[in-house]
This record gives C-alpha cells, structure tokens and sequence, in this order.
C-alpha cells in the first residue's frame, strides 16, 4: 500500500521545482491559453451529412436538379420540407442546417435578372460546419447552372449570387468543436510530457540513485510523480474550461463531473505512456523526444483534427487503440451535447480497458534498480 | 565485535564486464572501513550492491545477518548511503531537500529540522537553511548531502567519495562528522583517494580490477609491504599483483 506522506512529499518537492523554474510557469499557464485561442480561431473541419431543405415552386426544373445534385454529391441529406412562409421553423427546431430558398417567379428568370433572389440560411451553432455548407451550397449551386445553362437558349451562364444569411452564431466562431478536444490534449499533453521528463530528470541528474536507497517503493515513486503532474494537468485544464467561458462563451453542458469523471480515467494511460518513455529514456532530452514520438500520432489519429472516420480502414485500428481518441470523443459529448450516459460509458469503457494495460506493461518496465 | 556486514564471494557483472569479482570480506560494528583503489576498480559496484541497488550476479551479502537480496526493503531504513554523484535536487532550498529525504524515511517535519539543525551545528555549518542548493560552493554541497544522508541516524552509512574536490577545510569538517558518528557506535564504510583520510580508517581494503588485494588495518599495511607511509605501501602491494 502506497504511503500518504511520501505521495505529499514528493506532492510538495515536485510543486517547489515546477514553481521555482520560471519558463515552466510560461509553459503551463501561457501555452495553453495560447493553444487555446489558435485552436479556437483558426482550425475547420471537413462537414458531411448536412440536412438541406430546398424550397422552389413546383415547375422549377433548374431549382430541382440542383437539388438533386446537392444529394447526390454525398454531403447533404434531405431535411424535412418546408413552406415558404415558415422555413425558418425547421432551421430553430434543428430539423434542417441549411434552407435554400429558391424565388418564387423561378431560378432561371431570376438568374437572367441577376440573381439576387435567392436566399440561403444556415444554423451556424457550428460554425465550421456553417462555412463549409456555405461553400458546397455556391459550388454546387454555380457548377449545376453553368452545365444546365449550356443547353438553353440564355446561352452564357452568369455567376450565381446568393443571399446567404448566418443564424444564431452570426460571429462564426470556430471554437465549438476544436476547444473541448483542446482540453484533452493539453491533460495529455501535460501528464505525458511532465511525468516522463520529471522520471527522466531524476535518472539524469543521479537523484534517482538517492530515492531507491531509500526505503520507499517503486509504486510509490510512481505515484508521486504522476499524482502531482495529473493536479497540474487537471488544474490547467480546468483553467482552460473557464478560458473556453470567457473567450467563446462556451460551457460545459454535461456538467464538470462527467468531466472530471472521464478525465481520470484518462490519465491512467497517459501517465502510463509517461512511465514507459522514463524507462526508455535517460535524460530529459530523450523523454521530451519520446513524448513528441508518443504525441504526434496520438493527436493526429485522435479526430481532434481529421475525423477518424475518414481515416482509411487498415488504419484505423491504431486510432482505436489510441487513448486520446477515446477522450476527445467523451469530452465532445459531454461539453456540447451534454454527455448522454451511453456514450460516455462507450468511451469511458474502452479507455479504461488501455489504461489498464499501459499501466501494467509500464510499472513492468520500470527497474527499480541502476 | 560483531560483524555488521559480511559479504562472502560477491560477484556483479554487467553484461559481459565483471565489475565486482568474487570478493569476500566483513566489516565489524562501529569501525571505520576504507575502500581504496582506482576509478574502475569496483568500489562503487561493492556499495551499490550492499545498497540494493543494483543486481547482483552472484554470492551473498549480510546486513546484521540478514541477507540483503531478500531483505532490502526491512534493510534500508538502517543504511545511510551518500552517493558520489550529487544526488539532491539542485533547484530547491537545504530545507526541502531535507524535509524530501526525511520523509521518505516517514520522519516527521520537526524530527527532520530538529536533526538538520544538530548536525548542521556539529560541523559549524552557517549557509541559511532556505539558500537554493544550485548556487553553492562544492564543499557546502558534500556536507548537506551527508547530512541528508544520515538525517534518519542510520546504522551502517556509505559514503562513496565524499570528499573528493573539497576544500581541506571542508574535509576536516566532514571528518570530524564522521569521527562523531563513529564513537557514537555507526559503522562508517567509506572510499577515497586522499591517504590522509585512510590514516583515519580502522581497516583499509585495497580493490583492484573487481578483486580485493589487500586488507588490513594502515599500520599492517604499511609494515607488510616494507613501506614508511600508505602511498608507498599501496603502490607496493599493486606493483605485486
């Protein structure tokens, strides 16, 4: 049984030097804000199976082919139909993302006119999703007139203008969807790296040769270092959950409890991968290698970027081993769908099943001896 | 006299390299026992292994009796062992450095500063408890890593060079402490190069290349090999190997 007072010593020894060294402080607190805001604003997504609703007349046959095109091009599905007069019903009642609203007189006249007419609304709570709909909404819409157009006796076919209109997320912040994985990463990036360095740090520096004459356990050295570094990483994380508040107003639907709930579970295996990097590693150098070694794929396979669905089959198998994909996935259905049981137990299961395993190939691995 | 350590036909090799080979030896309750040889000769291996901390490949070593490869843990808290090498945490102060090392021998934070303060007085040592480790001089930092060494008054210490590339007058300081700790019943086992510091030896072991050549107390030695002083006895006894 690992002893209280050595987990608080090396609590307390561990705090002292991460406090005590000035660029760390830099690296805990400032990185992450800074990850935060670049992540937040700057990163999109791809977008499929958006619910499209097209309100044309009945004897537009341009109005129909486009949208038989937009089903047919594989990144729309067909939303609930809608009247003209109350179209915006089904983009509040979340039953359609997008509406295209055709003029009533007819596309064709209305192009020749000069196209102003014509009206797209998109629900833009994602707002990711709202301008890459925008997008395939103008490139299908001015792909399929030019083709139609070439057969008609208008000839020429003019540029198609729309009237697009953004809802409910007028400032299109991209945050939604990147600032919940975000939170994952940096817990991951934090146990991970900090745990494996400070190891690392002991062997290198020959402190390590004064903790095992000692008489405490290897459980219990393992234990100080990742409790302390996992508080750190919890507690930036959680600063980051007040940051994602502040700078984009998003909150944590599912409550901070799912949160803390899934988090821990998590840090099993990162703290895990931590230890296995310090029993590979015998300097500082090549822990922080190892991490990045560790990091790189695990974030990358992780859908906090590329969704892992587009991740090619034989392939995807390493994203489903990866611990990190697990969390993204719970933390997104938790902050923003607000973290339905089943789903958090989909992910929450299989993350404690890797953590398992991590941790005891892990401790295996780590000699307590020179 | 008791024997405190006893070590009969330790052999520790690491990969293909014989680091310690086949020595046997003891060492009796409260004597100072030198370790001499040169760098390489398998003195720190011979400690280490009575530490627990490192494999060995064969033999056996006794702590007191008790065979150490089966009882290291019940062991440790009865051994002070100062390595080499620095071993304290270089960014934090003389204070948490020892109030680290204490606990992890379960002292208690005033039995840890009580002790501090004791031996920190025996060698007249003056530097402020909460001065940063990193930035002084190499003497101060010998002397707070013995003291973080015998902090929980252990019975058996190791010191591994202590006193290599310190001021004389910090060694005699550190000899005075281990003088001390000698009469007050400690059994000291300790290597160096310096002769001067053998002289203080009861018994002196002379290793070379994993084997021990030589050993007896500085007087033996110097009249076995026909020599006026340990240097010339020493250079003696290798010469003849």
């Amino acid at each position: 049984m690992p002893r209280f007072s050595i987990i608080k010593a090396f609590f307390k020894k561990e705090i002292a030097q991460t406090l005590r060294d000035k660029k760390m402080i830099a690296m805990i607190f400032f990185a992450p804000i800074l990850q935060m805001t670049l992540f937040g604003f700057a990163l999109t997504n791809e977008v499929k199976n958006i619910s499209i609703s097209c309100i044309y007349s009945p004897g537009d046959v341009l109005a129909r082919t486009i949208e038989k095109r937009f089903l047919e091009s594989g990144w729309f599905v067909p939303a609930e139909s809608a009247e003209r007069t109350d179209y915006s019903k089904i983009l509040s009642k979340r039953k359609a993302e997008a509406v295209l609203v055709m003029p009533s007189q007819g596309l064709l006249k209305e192009i020749e006119r000069g196209s102003s007419g014509i009206q797209l609304l998109i629900d833009a709570v994602n707002p990711q999703r709202a301008v890459q709909i925008e997008n395939y909404v103008k490139n299908i819409m001015s792909q399929t007139v030019s083709q139609e157009l070439k057969n008609t006796p208008a000839g020429l076919a003019p540029p198609v203008d729309l009237n697009v209109k953004i809802l409910y997320n007028p400032s299109l912040e991209s945050a939604f969807f990147m600032i919940p994985a975000l939170f994952g990463f940096i817990l991951c990036i934090f146990t991970v790296m900090l745990t494996g360095i400070s190891l690392s740090k002991e062997k290198e520096n020959g402190t390590f040769e004064k903790l095992i004459s000692s008489p405490v356990t290897v459980w219990e050295i393992l234990l100080g270092k990742t409790f302390t570094y996992s508080i750190l990483g919890f507690i930036v994380a959680f600063s980051m959950v007040i940051g994602a508040y502040l700078l984009f107003g998003i909150t944590v639907k599912g409550g901070i409890l799912k949160l803390f709930l899934i988090c821990s579970i998590f840090i099993v295996s990162s703290c895990s991968v931590a230890i296995f990097i310090s029993t590979l590693a015998k300097t500082q150098q090549q822990a922080m290698m190892g991490s990045l070694i560790f990091l790189f794929p695990a974030l990358l396979l992780s859908g906090l970027i590329f969704p892992v669905e587009n991740i090619p089959v034989y392939a995807r198998w390493i994203a489903y081993i990866n611990p990190l994909y697990y969390l993204l996935e719970a933390l997104r259905n938790i902050v923003l769908k607000g973290g339905d049981w089943i789903v958090l137990i989909q992910t929450a299961v299989p993350l404690a099943l890797i953590g398992t395993a991590l941790l005891i190939f892990g401790v295996k691995k780590f000699n307590s001896k020179l | 006299m008791t024997k405190i350590l006893d070590i009969q036909n330790l052999t520790v090799k690491f990969g293909g390299f014989t680091a310690v080979d086949n020595i046997t030896f003891s060492v009796e309750k409260g004597e100072i026992f030198g370790f001499l040889g040169a760098n390489g000769a398998g003195k720190t291996t011979t400690i280490r292994a009575l530490c627990g901390l490192v494999n060995i490949s064969s033999g056996n070593m006794f702590i007191d009796g008790k065979d150490v490869s089966k009882n290291t843990k019940k062991l440790k808290p009865r051994i002070g062992y100062m390595s080499q090498k620095f071993t304290l945490y270089q960014d934090l102060t003389i204070k948490e450095n020892m109030l680290f090392s204490g606990a992890l021998y379960m002292m208690t934070e005033k039995e840890i500063l009580k002790r501090m303060k004791e031996l920190f007085e025996y060698v007249n040592f003056k530097e402020s408890p909460d001065e940063i480790v990193k930035s002084m001089s190499g003497g101060s930092k010998q002397i707070i890593s013995l003291a973080a060494s015998i902090l929980h008054n252990p019975e058996i210490v190791f010191l591994d060079e202590p006193t290599a590339g310190i001021s004389p007058v910090s060694r005699k300081l550190f000899w005075n402490l281990i003088s001390k700790l000698s009469s007050d019943g400690k059994t000291i086992f300790v290597t160096t190069h310096y002769m001067d510091e053998a002289e203080y030896c009861r018994r002196i072991a002379l290793m070379q290349n994993g084997r021990i050549i030589a050993l007896d107390s500085p007087q033996n030695l110097k009249t076995a090999s026909n020599a006026s002083n340990l240097e010339q006895a020493f250079i003696n006894f290798l010469d003849k190997k």
